[in-house]
């Protein structure tokens, strides 16, 4: 059973290790394309079975559940990770790479993950790698030690649902099996699992994180985040909860949700993230909805949302690094000066909307097609209207005032881009072109066999209707759409009122029982406090003075060190806790492997 | 700026020509509908010709007047909202 086998995973921890030791100003950053490399040999030569187990403490991690639902994801992994290190070539704060590296490896271990163990070591790690992404924003943006702080509790939240219902569920049944089950034969342990996936898939109330989180993280940052966090989610929702209903409403709702707030929102990378929110509402309607139509047609949207959502990432991302804002109000008539990070935006902008003969066509379609096919349409109705929105926001209003609208601000300053975010945003537009084109190159990985032909004259044609028409609709409408500055309130607001709550509680009921304590403490326990000390001084002052100062030098000695780990800084503390926890997991791994 | 940004550039300078190539293609969807018909529809309105044009149009519509004009008024705050809770910003800075 067990054959040798190159777990991507490896490649990405190595260099996460290795990296803050290498020597020298840049050389290293050739190794950066090296483990994502390795991870898409790996992927294209993988054959399907059960490889790898750990042993590890009396548990065994099945590490390598290779199939065609997990390779089809793993694929699209290996090959935007590529792309994303690519992207981020030029980077010279390894820190970054790091947390890149550590969050990667963290969604090839979900993904190929056997059991829910394992899934849930890898679903903390990448949720520890990503949050750095934002944090390490902090010295640029005021906003982002805030935004990962946050980010970082919700990902806890939604960590902890998984454990909740893993540990529960290992109670009833008896196993760690990561094993599919219909939402009629539910417990409740299911039901806590899947909503701690759906934090990852943004569920609406559970969503609020994203918006908020990644507008604020590196330019780079953002890039592989778009692709990793709420994807690895689909997989988990498409491996263990296909066919729930719940997730074809939950599904569609979250399509039009996202379009709603990214037509009102200002921000660039705001309006893209509100997007994944709504992309991410097509596969879910998918998984949902659960034919092998349907579940092919989310996980060939994943593939290529993935693509697409990376390359806006990418080309907004040039206009912010360039250009130092992403806000539409502040950006305008930049076609003149970046002309190809317009037609990088563009292509990006065609796919997301399903435009034929870009690769978000061939995939939106069959998802939509198998909505009305399983006569369900109401679902298919809601996800057109979603496209309709889609290209409206994204496909529309987003370049028409970033690059088109004014003419240009000549006296802003224009950062030149390097050559290596041209190469990445280069790459993504080949595929994403290359799949709408040659939809077989996407369907050859798809998990279940389903004839599908997306370039009959007809769904051509009303692919071409809706959108044009919706061109026609924003040109009618288009002083209306102008975007403004300002924020729009979401369920962020509930979350803060919440916080509030609990620190109001904290603040007021615990403080006074608090300070209720403290009196009675003072007035009967420090008599009782000074009648011991004054024996104990008198045992001092003739035992063992001597004795004591050695030890309170090297008391001294240790507070020293330890202060300067104590920086009171959260992010310092999580990255020191993830390391001693590794450490710990290492040695136990190691001690149990050799004695 | 370089060939490919002055060519868009002057390409802007004809947005009025754009405008009717605009007209034009949406003009030769509509008449193609005419000819091509969907051969198992998923709903019956399909069978109207402009169908889906018109649910582009009125769904695009009705979408952005009312997302932009009433939903936007009533759930908008300041850029700088949330500010005050942001541990990273100080008084001075603002992100």
């Amino acid at each position: 059973m067990v054959e040798s086998f190159y777990h991507p995973t490896i490649g990405f921890l190595l260099l996460a290790l290795i990296l803050p030791f290498l020597p020298g100003k840049s050389w290293w950053k050739w190794l950066l394309p090296l483990p994502a490399a390795a991870a898409i040999i790996s992927v294209f030569t993988l054959d399907p079975g059960n490889y790898g187990t750990i042993d590890w403490f009396g548990f065994t991690l099945q590490v390598g559940r290779i199939d065609k639902l997990s390779l089809i994801f793993a694929n699209v992994f290996a090959i935007q990770a590529l792309i994303g290190f690519i992207y981020a070539f030029h980077l010279k704060e390894k820190s970054q790479h790091v947390a890149a590296c550590l969050y990667v490896s963290g969604s090839f271990g979900v993904v190929f993950a056997g059991d829910y163990l394992t899934l849930f070591i890898f679903w903390e790690l990448m949720s520890v790698g990503s949050v750095f992404l934002i944090w390490l924003n902090a010295k640029n943006n005021g906003r982002a030690l805030g935004a990962g702080i946050r980010y970082f509790l919700f990902h806890t939240v939604g960590g902890l649902l998984i454990l909740a219902g893993l540990l529960l569920r290992h109670k009833a049944v008896g196993n760690w099996d990561f094993i599919p089950v219909a939402q009629s034969a539910a417990h409740y342990y299911d039901w806590l699992i899947m909503f701690g996936f759906g934090v990852n898939a943004a569920f609406i109330v559970l969503h609020a994180w994203l918006p908020d989180a990644y507008p604020e993280a590196t330019v780079t940052g953002a890039v592989f985040m778009s692709a990793f966090t709420t994807k690895t989610a689909v997989y988990t929702l498409a491996r263990g909860f296909a066919g729930w209903d719940f997730l074809a409403y939950m599904g569609v709702g979250m399509a039009l949700y996202g379009v709603f707030y990214a037509t009102m929102e200002n921000n660039a990378r705001r309006i893209l993230s509100y997007h994944i929110m709504s992309q991410v509402g097509y596969m879910v309607a998918g998984i949902g909805i659960g034919t092998a139509m349907t579940l092919n047609g989310a996980c060939a949207h994943a593939y290529a949302h993935i693509l697409y959502k990376g390359l806006l990432f990418m080309s907004v991302g040039a206009l912010l690094y360039s250009c130092g804002t992403a806000k539409l109000n502040e950006l305008g008539g930049l076609v003149g000066r970046l002309p190809w990070v317009m037609l990088a935006y563009v292509v990006a902008g065609m796919s997301i909307s399903g435009w034929p003969l870009f690769n978000g066509f061939v995939s939106k379609t069959m998802t939509i097609a198998g909505a009305f096919e399983d006569h369900r349409a109401l679902l298919g109705i809601g996800m057109e209207l979603a496209a309709v929105g889609t290209f409206l926001s994204v496909g529309i209003k987003l370049p028409y005032f970033a690059f088109w609208s004014k003419p240009d601000a000549v006296q802003r300053e224009i950062k030149p881009i390097p050559w290596n975010m041209y190469l990445a945003m280069g790459i993504s537009s080949f595929l994403c072109i290359l799949q709408g084109v040659y939809p077989e190159i996407l369907y050859q990985f798809l998990p279940y066999e389903v004839e599908f032909h997306p370039f009959s004259a007809w769904q051509v044609l009303q692919a071409v209707l809706l959108l044009s028409f919706t061109g026609l609709a924003f040109y009618v409408m288009r002083r209306i759409m102008v975007p403004h500055e300002q924020r729009n309130v979401d369920f962020e607001w509930f979350y803060i009122l919440f916080g509030r709550a609990f620190l109001f509680i904290c603040r007021y009921p615990f403080a006074w029982l608090d300070s209720w304590w403290t009196e009675r403490y003072r007035t009967w326990g420090l008599r009782g406090m000074l009648a011991v000390a004054a024996g104990s001084s008198w045992y001092d002052w003739t035992g063992i003075k001597g004795a004591v100062d050695g030890v309170a030098a090297t008391t001294r000695r240790v507070g020293q060190g330890a202060a300067k780990l104590q920086t009171g800084r959260l992010q310092t503390y999580l990255a020191y806790a993830v390391l001693l926890a590794a450490g710990v997991m290492f040695a136990i791994w190691a001690v149990n492997q050799y004695l | 700026m370089n060939g490919l940004g002055r060519f868009f550039i002057e390409m802007r300078k004809h947005a009025g020509l754009w405008k009717w190539v605009m007209f034009a293609w949406l003009a030769l969807a509509l008449a193609l509908n005419f000819l091509i018909h969907p051969h198992h529809a998923h709903i019956p309105e399909e069978h109207y010709i402009g169908f889906w044009a018109a649910f582009g149009f009125v769904g695009a519509l009705v979408m952005g007047v009312i997302l932009k004009t009433a939903v936007s008024e009533a759930l908008k705050k300041p850029e700088d909202y949330y500010d005050k809770y942001e541990p990273g910003l100080k008084e001075d800075d603002n992100g």
